[in-house]
């Protein structure tokens, strides 16, 4: 007999359905799904608000700063001149330090290239020969055209480099010895 | 679906129209009070159209939609209780027909409304279970999980159901 009334069930489902929602449930739902989408917009308002605030604040702290860096005359060629005139002034001493650090890291080379203290330095050489042609480079440029703010930045950069790589290498050498 | 997830109300109020009533009555029978059942019809269709986007079609959308139903119904039903039936109560039953009273039912004696009625005035516990397993397709094992119940509990609680429609249905049959 279950069978009966379960396939009535299965035939039926449809209608043995009879209750509906009150009308209410649809404007309820609808409420809240506003509600949703207005809390949506409300934070990306917000978020908006404090986007804008924050590049009002970065703008006039800008403003300030390159207010005090740059003269209120306009002076831009002044800055330019007062920059490569403090720059050549010590640029005697810049490269006197790039060439000993030249000297230093070509000792260091040379031992390496023995082979018989620094077996694993392969990578050194070659960052050290690829510094060789830019070194050989920018005393060129002193040599011809003398000192300038960009030769100044060069000499510089390239020193930075080559002091990065043998501070590497004497780690490199320290753990192998340890 | 396309303008459902991007918010048109329109068309979210035609799927809404579309399903409302199948989930209606799905709630109606889980949790026994029309109120009820609304709050959770509407808290359903919230999660449907907030989660509509995450829809991945490998179920029919009515599938997916009824699982969000019946697990909205479940949050609000008080599991505790649902089932307080003694060990006596715990029914061994078989299903051998043969040895069923002679009911004098036939399909022609059966009405929607009947059945509606019917299945409406079970007790929660085994009305609940019903409506999972005949109404909704889960197997025992299904609505062991979901309600934290055994699956003996489960089967000997839709027994007891069947039982009870049975005696139901006889009595509310027409002389």
């Amino acid at each position: 007999m279950w069978k009966i009334i379960a396939s009535y069930i299965d035939d039926h489902r449809d209608e043995i359905d009879l209750d509906e929602p009150g009308g209410q449930v649809w404007r309820t739902i609808e409420q809240k799904l506003d509600a949703r989408t207005d809390l949506k917009r409300g934070k990306r308002r917000y978020f908006a608000y404090y986007k804008a605030a924050a590049a009002v604040v970065l703008s006039v702290g800008l403003g300030y700063l390159l207010s005090k860096a740059v003269p209120e005359n306009g002076g831009s060629d002044l800055v330019a001149a007062m920059d490569q005139q403090e720059a050549c002034a010590d640029f005697d001493k810049k490269q006197a330090r790039m060439e000993r650090t030249f000297l230093r890291s070509e000792e260091l080379v040379q031992n390496a290239k023995t082979g018989a203290q620094y077996p694993q330095s392969s990578q050194f050489l070659a960052a050290m020969d690829s510094l060789r042609p830019v070194y050989l480079r920018l005393t060129a440029k002193i040599k011809q055209n003398g000192c300038s703010s960009e030769l100044v930045k060069e000499v510089k950069d390239h020193q930075r480099t080559r002091i990065n790589w043998m501070t590497r290498f004497s780690d490199h050498i320290e753990e192998e010895h340890q | 679906m396309e303008a459902c997830k991007s918010g048109d109300r329109n068309a979210q109020f035609r799927l809404y129209k579309l399903y409302s009533r199948a989930m209606f009555n799905i709630c109606t029978r889980m949790l026994g009070d029309r109120a009820a059942a609304e709050d959770a019809l509407q808290e359903a269709f919230v999660s449907v159209f907030t989660k509509l986007h995450t829809f991945q079609g490998r179920a029919s959308l009515g599938a997916w939609m009824k699982r969000i139903v019946v697990n909205k119904c479940l949050s609000l039903l008080n599991r505790r209780t649902l089932f307080t039936e003694s060990l006596d109560e715990q029914l061994h039953e078989t299903e051998d027909e043969s040895k069923e009273r002679d009911w004098a039912i036939t399909e022609s004696d059966l009405s929607s409304e009947r059945i509606h009625k019917a299945i409406k005035s079970l007790p929660e516990g085994c009305r609940v279970i019903f409506t999972l397993y005949q109404m909704e397709g889960y197997d025992h094992q299904e609505i062991s999980d979901i309600l934290d119940v055994s699956v003996s509990t489960s089967k000997s609680q839709f027994h007891r159901a069947k039982k009870l429609l049975k005696e139901k249905l006889f009595d509310l049959k027409p002389n």
